[in-house]
C-alpha cells in the first residue's frame, strides 16, 4: 500500500479521499430529473404533433434542446463548490434586478405580460434566473451571521425579495411573485425566524393580497382567473368565459380514467381543446393520456425528488447550504402544488409553469440549474 | 440557529410539502378514478357518423335507344376539411394549391379555395371539391405532390357528359348542385339529398329526377372523438337510377334544329314588302314533332338553344344571367311549351269546327269573297279585310281554308255571335278548348305555358281587375270576329297547337304529350315501365264536320290555289299526302308571325308537324317550307346520313362541325373536332372560374 502511494501520489490521494466531491454525487437527483424531462418531451410531443399524418416535431425539438443545455447547467453548478455561491451573489442579484428592470422597457409582450426578452427565434424570461438569484441572495443573507434573527433583519431579508418582486408585478405576472413570496417565507422559516413574526407576515400576505386583488395593479383577467376559482367552488355555473380553460382541463384529467386514454390518443389533447396546453397545462396531457397511473407516477417522482432534496437540506455541512436546498425545493414543489392544483380546480390559475414538464427553456434552465445547486450541496458537504 | 433547529425545520417544510402532496393525489384521485367522465358525457351523441355517396345517375336515350345523356369520369382536386384545420399553416397550403392549379390552366385565386372551404353546403364529412375536371397530367402532378399539399387529394367522380351537345338542350335539361331550398324540400326524399348532390334543374332532368336519381349508398363510420374515421361498421352500395327513354329521336331532332336553324336564317334573307314594313329579324322559333296516333313528341326544338355541358361543376352567375337575357332572345326559353303565340289562320279550323257542330253553317254553301267583310250591326271599326286585301270570289268552306279566305271566317265569327243566343256566348271558345287549347298539355316538361282563349267572362273579369288597362269589358262582335281567324286575345304553344291538329288529324282523340317512352334498368337495358299514351279527352268529330275540314287543309297542300301548295312542290303527295294550314299572325308592332301546322299522311295521319318562327313574315314563304323539309325526313327522303359522333370528351360536336364530315375522311375529322372542342371548353373553363371569383363557386340556380 505503501508502495503504491509512493509510486502515484495523485492516485493515492483521490483513492484515500472519500470527502472528494464526485464520490458524492447524487444520481438519484439526475435520474429523476431525466425521468420527469423524459415525460415532458413526451407530453409536449403529444399536446403539439397535430392531427395530421405528418406529426410536428418543432416544439419538442427545441424542448429536447432546453433539457440538454439543462442538463449541462446543471452539471455545471453541480461541480461549483456552492459556497462560491455566495460570493457569485453579489453580482447575480444585481445582474436579476437589472434584467427584470429591462424587461418593463424592451420586452416582449406576450398575453398581456410584459415578461419575455426576445433573441430572434428564442425567448428569456428573467423572472426564471430571478428566482435562483432570489435564493441566492437571500439565503446568503440570512446564513450571513449566526446570530438570532431580528425583526430588523428580517425585514432586511424582506427588502432583498421585494425588490425583484415588486418589478415583476409590474410586468405583471402575479404567479411568479406568489413563487417568490413562498421561497421567501420559506427561507425565512428554516433559518428560524420566530414563529410570531412569521404569523405576523402571513396576515400581511394575506391583507396585502387582498388589498391587491382591489386594487389596480392587476389586470382584470388576471382578478378574473383568480376569481373564477372562488366563484366556481360555491357555483359551479357562473359561466364566466375565464373558466373555460379549467373546464377543459379537469374534463381532460377526468377523461383519463385509472389508465388514460393512452399516448397520443386523448381526446381533448388531440383536438386541441385545453388551451396553453403544452406549457401551463401540461399536466392534463398525462392526466388525460396516462390516467391516474401516469399522472400519480409524475406526483411520486416529484415527492422522491422532494424527499431527496430535503435530506440533502439535512445533511448540508453549514445553513447556507440547508437553505439553499429548502429555498429549490420550495421554489419547485410550490410550482408543482400551483400548476397540478390549477388543472385540477384546486388551486387558482396563474402562469405558473410545471417544472421540468411545461415547455419553455427559461423554465427548464433555472430548473436544472436548482438542481444543480443542491447536488453542489450534496457533494460539498464534506469540504 | 441552533444545531437542532435546522433538522426540525427542515422536517416541518417536509410535512407541508407532504401535505400538499397529498392533496394532489387525492384530487387526481377524486377526478379520475371516481368521478370518471365517459367520453360520451363531454362529446355526447353516437360514434358512429353516416356518409352517403352519390350513384350514378341514370342516362337518358332517344327512341331507338342512342344516348343523349351519359354519365363520364371528371377528376376533382379536393381539400379534406378536418385535416386542413389542422394544419400549422394553412394559407400556405392554400397558397401553393392556388400555384398548381394555375401553372396548370385552371385559374382559381387563394380567396376562392378558402370560400369552398367555409363553404357550408359540402358535406363536412367529405373532401371539399376545389377544381373540377382537370387534366390527368395536372392528376399525377398532385399525386407525386401530396405530401407537400396535405389535405388536398385528387379523387375520379361521374359527371354528366353530352355526346350529342347541344342537341335537344330544351328537352333534356341540364343538372346542377342541389341549392339549400330544393335540399329542404327534400328531406323526406328516400334518396337523401345532401349538400353538394347533383339534381335536376330543368328538362326531362328535373321532372324525372326521382327516377334518374341513384339511390345513394351508405357508409357508417366509426368516428372517435376528434371527429376521425377509425372504421367502417356497414356499407350499403349505391344503386344507379333508371335509364330513361325519350320519345325523341335523335337524328329526327338533328335535323329539325337544323332546318329550324337554317330556316330562320332564310327567313332574315327575305326583302320587305314595303319600306315601312317592321323588319325581318326571324330571331328564334319552335318547331314540334308529334306522333298524331299517341301525342308522343318525336323532335322538339326551340331556337335560340345552349349548352347543357356549360353547367357541369355550376355555371358561373355572368353566364347563366347571359343565357336569361332578352338582348339573347332568352336561349333558357323552351319556346315550344313555354312561348304563347296568336295561332293566326292555323285557329281557322278549330272555328270551322265550333261552326259545323253547331249547325251555323252548310259546308257547301258558297259565300263571295269581295276581299273585305262589313259588320252589319256595327258602331265602331266595322270594315274588316282579308291580308293583302285579296278577294277569292265565291268559295265554300272547303275552298276558304285552302285560300285561307279570312273574309269566310269574319262571317262566321259575326254569325255566331249574333246567334248567341242559341249557341251560346262562347261556341268557338268552348271547341278550342276542347282540342285541348288554352290549357297546359301536361307535357313532362317544366314550366309548361297554359295559353289563353279569351271569352267574354273573360274579358270582362279582366276589365273589372284593371279598368286602366283594360277600358273595355264587354265582349264586341269584333271580338268575334278576331277570334274567328285566331287573332285578338289567344295565345297558344306550338305543343298545344300540334296537339290541337293531332286531335284533329286522328279522329278526335286527345292524348297528353309525351316525352317519356320508358325506363330502363341501368346495366341490364330491361324495360322497367312503360310510359304509355295519355288519353285527357275526346273530340266529337262526325265524318259531316271532319271531312270538310281535313279537306280544306288537304287543299291548303295540294291545290293550286292552297297557301301551301306552292312550298310543298316536288314533295310525293302522291304517296303521302300532307295536309295543313298557313297561319300569319300579326303582332305589331314587330313583323307577323309565320306558323304552319300540318299533318300526314291523309287520311290515316302519323305525324303533326308544327313550326313557328318568330318575325319572320309569311307562312307559306317560311314557316311551309320548313315543315316540308321536316316531312321530307319522315318520309325517308334524307340527307346523306352525318358523321358518326365524335368522341364524347369533346361534347360540343355541333351540326356544325359534323356537317363536313360528310365530304371528309371521318377518321381524319375527329381529332380536329375533340381538339376543337376541348379547347372551347378550356376557354369556357377559364373565364368561369374569373367570373367565379366575384360571385359565388357554384351556381345557385
Amino acid at each position: 500500500m505503501s508502495l503504491l502511494t509512493k509510486l502515484s501520489p495523485s492516485v493515492e490521494s483521490l483513492r484515500r479521499d472519500p470527502g472528494a466531491p464526485y464520490r458524492h454525487f447524487d444520481w438519484s437527483l439526475l435520474a429523476l430529473s431525466l425521468m420527469l424531462s423524459s415525460i415532458g418531451l413526451a407530453a409536449i410531443f403529444s399536446a403539439t404533433k397535430g392531427s395530421g399524418p405528418d406529426p410536428h416535431t418543432g416544439i419538442v425539438a427545441r424542448q429536447m434542446l432546453a433539457v440538454i443545455l439543462g442538463l449541462g447547467l446543471m452539471a455545471g453548478f453541480a461541480f461549483v463548490d456552492y459556497r462560491k455561491l455566495r460570493e457569485l451573489a453579489v453580482v447575480f442579484y444585481p445582474v436579476a434586478l437589472l434584467l427584470l428592470a429591462a424587461v418593463l422597457v424592451v420586452g416582449q409582450n406576450v398575453k398581456g405580460a410584459q415578461a419575455w426578452f426576445g433573441f430572434g427565434p428564442f425567448q428569456l424570461q428573467p423572472s426564471e434566473p430571478a428566482k435562483l438569484a432570489l435564493i441566492i441572495e437571500v439565503s446568503s443573507y440570512l446564513s450571513n451571521r449566526r446570530a438570532d434573527l431580528t425583526p430588523k433583519r428580517v425585514a432586511m431579508a424582506l427588502v432583498i425579495a421585494g425588490m425583484p418582486m415588486g418589478l415583476i408585478m409590474l410586468q405583471p405576472d402575479l404567479g411568479t411573485v406568489l413563487v417568490f413570496v413562498v421561497v421567501t417565507l420559506t427561507l425565512l422559516a428554516v433559518a428560524g425566524t420566530k414563529a410570531r413574526y412569521l404569523v405576523a407576515l402571513l396576515v400581511l400576505g394575506v391583507v396585502s393580497t387582498i388589498g391587491v386583488l382591489n386594487s389596480d395593479l392587476l389586470e382584470q383577467y388576471q382578478r378574473d382567473r383568480l376569481l373564477v376559482f372562488i366563484e366556481r367552488s360555491s357555483d359551479r355555473d357562473s359561466g364566466l368565459a375565464e373558466s373555460y380553460n379549467v373546464d377543459q382541463s379537469e374534463t381532460a384529467i377526468s377523461l383519463g380514467g385509472l389508465t388514460g386514454r393512452g399516448w397520443g390518443k386523448g381526446p381533448q389533447t388531440q383536438e386541441g381543446r385545453v388551451p396553453e396546453q403544452q406549457t401551463d397545462f401540461i399536466f392534463t396531457v398525462v392526466g388525460e393520456e396516462l390516467g391516474f397511473i401516469g399522472g400519480s407516477a409524475v406526483l411520486a417522482l416529484f415527492l422522491v425528488l422532494s424527499v431527496r432534496v430535503l435530506r440533502v437540506a439535512q445533511l448540508a455541512r453549514e445553513d447556507f447550504g440547508t437553505l439553499l436546498c429548502c429555498g429549490v425545493l420550495a421554489m419547485i414543489m410550490f410550482q408543482v402544488f400551483e400548476n397540478v392544483g390549477m388543472s385540477m380546480r384546486i388551486t387558482p390559475v396563474t402562469g405558473i409553469p410545471l417544472p421540468f414538464l411545461s415547455y419553455g427553456g427559461s423554465s427548464m434552465l433555472t430548473t436544472c440549474a436548482g438542481i444543480g445547486i443542491v447536488l453542489s450541496v450534496h457533494m460539498h458537504r464534506f469540504r | 440557529m441552533t444545531a437542532e433547529q435546522p433538522a426540525l425545520r427542515v422536517a416541518l417544510v417536509g410535512i407541508v410539502v407532504v401535505s400538499m402532496f397529498s392533496a394532489l393525489f387525492a384530487r387526481l384521485y377524486y377526478l379520475q378514478v371516481l368521478r370518471n367522465t365517459t367520453l360520451e358525457q363531454v362529446f355526447g351523441g353516437p360514434r358512429f357518423r353516416e356518409v352517403s355517396y352519390e350513384g350514378i345517375r341514370g342516362r337518358i336515350l332517344d327512341r331507338n335507344g342512342q344516348v343523349l345523356v351519359d354519365n363520364r369520369e371528371s377528376i376533382v382536386v379536393t381539400i379534406d376539411r378536418g385535416q386542413f384545420d389542422a394544419l400549422v399553416d394553412p394559407n400556405g397550403l392554400q397558397l401553393r394549391l392556388a400555384r398548381a392549379l394555375n401553372g396548370a390552366g385552371y385559374p382559381i385565386k387563394v380567396s376562392d379555395i378558402a370560400a369552398r372551404i367555409e363553404d357550408p353546403r359540402y358535406d363536412p364529412l367529405k373532401p371539399v371539391p376545389i377544381a373540377e375536371g382537370v387534366s390527368i397530367e395536372l392528376e399525377t402532378y398532385l399525386l407525386e405532390r401530396l405530401y407537400e399539399l396535405p389535405s388536398v387529394d385528387v379523387i375520379r367522380e361521374q359527371i354528366r357528359t353530352y355526346p350529342h351537345g347541344t342537341l335537344a338542350a330544351h328537352v333534356i335539361g341540364y343538372t346542377g348542385a342541389i341549392n339549400s331550398e330544393e335540399l329542404q324540400a327534400r328531406k323526406e326524399d328516400p334518396k337523401e339529398y345532401q349538400p353538394g348532390d347533383d339534381i335536376g334543374k330543368a328538362g326531362v332532368e328535373r321532372i324525372f329526377e326521382g327516377e334518374l336519381r341513384a339511390t345513394p349508398g351508405r357508409r357508417t363510420i366509426e368516428v372517435d372523438a376528434t371527429e376521425r374515421e377509425i372504421g367502417t361498421r356497414s356499407d350499403s352500395a349505391a344503386t344507379a337510377g333508371s335509364d330513361l327513354q325519350l320519345t325523341i329521336d335523335i337524328d329526327l331532332q338533328r335535323y329539325v334544329e337544323t332546318k329550324l336553324r337554317e330556316a330562320l336564317i332564310a327567313a332574315r334573307q327575305q326583302a320587305k314588302r314595303r319600306p315601312t314594313d317592321p323588319e325581318l329579324r326571324a330571331p328564334a322559333g319552335a318547331l314540334v314533332v308529334l306522333d298524331a296516333t299517341n301525342a308522343e313528341v318525336l323532335a322538339m326544338a326551340s331556337y335560340p338553344t345552349y349548352e347543357p355541358s356549360e353547367f357541369i361543376g355550376g355555371i358561373s352567375a355572368y353566364r347563366f344571367n347571359e343565357m336569361n337575357d332578352p338582348g339573347a332572345f332568352f336561349p333558357f326559353h323552351n319556346r315550344a311549351i313555354q312561348s304563347l303565340y296568336s295561332p293566326g289562320s292555323t285557329f281557322k279550323p278549330f272555328t270551322a269546327v265550333a261552326a259545323l257542330e253547331r249547325e251555323v253553317i252548310d259546308p257547301a254553301e258558297v259565300f263571295t269573297d269581295r276581299g273585305s267583310y262589313e259588320l252589319k250591326d256595327c258602331t265602331d271599326t266595322c270594315v274588316f279585310q282579308n291580308a293583302g286585301g285579296t278577294s277569292y270570289g265565291k268559295i265554300d268552306l272547303r275552298q276558304a281554308m285552302t285560300v285561307s279566305s279570312d273574309v269566310y271566317f269574319y262571317r262566321l265569327g259575326e254569325q255566331m255571335w249574333v246567334n248567341q243566343g242559341a249557341i251560346g256566348q262562347s261556341a268557338i271558345q268552348d271547341t278550342a278548348r276542347v282540342f285541348g287549347l288554352g290549357t297546359a298539355t301536361g307535357v313532362q316538361l317544366p314550366g309548361e305555358a297554359a295559353g289563353l282563349i279569351s271569352d267574354p267572362e273573360f274579358k270582362r273579369a279582366r276589365h273589372e281587375d284593371n279598368p286602366t288597362a283594360f277600358p273595355f269589358g264587354e265582349w264586341f262582335t269584333g271580338d268575334n270576329v278576331n277570334l274567328a281567324i285566331g287573332q285578338g286575345d289567344v295565345g297558344v304553344t306550338p305543343l298545344q297547337l300540334a296537339n290541337a291538329y293531332a286531335a284533329l288529324a286522328n279522329g278526335g282523340t286527345l292524348y297528353a304529350p309525351s316525352v317519356a317512352k320508358a325506363l330502363l334498368d341501368h346495366s341490364t337495358g330491361t324495360i322497367r315501365l312503360s310510359y304509355a299514351a295519355r288519353q285527357i279527352g275526346t273530340v266529337n268529330l262526325p265524318a259531316a264536320i271532319r271531312g270538310p275540314v281535313i279537306d280544306g287543309l288537304s287543299g291548303v297542300v295540294n291545290d293550286k290555289d292552297g297557301t301551301a301548295y306552292g312550298a310543298f312542290q316536288g314533295f310525293p303527295l302522291d304517296r303521302f299526302e300532307v295536309a295543313g294550314k298557313t297561319g300569319t299572325a300579326e303582332v305589331p308592332p314587330k313583323a307577323d308571325t309565320a306558323l304552319f301546322a300540318a299533318f300526314g299522311p291523309v287520311p290515316e295521319a302519323r305525324y303533326v308537324v308544327v313550326a313557328v318562327i318568330e318575325e319572320a313574315g309569311f307562312s307559306a314563304e317560311t314557316a311551309a317550307p320548313l315543315v316540308r323539309q321536316v316531312f321530307e325526313w319522315l318520309v325517308g327522303i334524307r340527307p346523306v346520313p352525318p358523321a358518326p359522333v365524335a368522341a364524347p370528351a369533346a361534347a360540343t360536336p355541333t351540326i356544325t362541325t359534323a356537317a363536313p364530315a360528310r365530304a371528309a375522311s371521318p377518321l381524319l375529322l375527329l381529332p380536329v373536332t375533340v381538339m376543337v372542342g376541348v379547347a372551347a371548353r378550356r376557354r369556357l373553363r377559364r373565364r368561369d372560374h374569373l367570373v367565379l371569383t366575384a360571385g359565388r363557386p357554384r351556381c345557385p340556380f
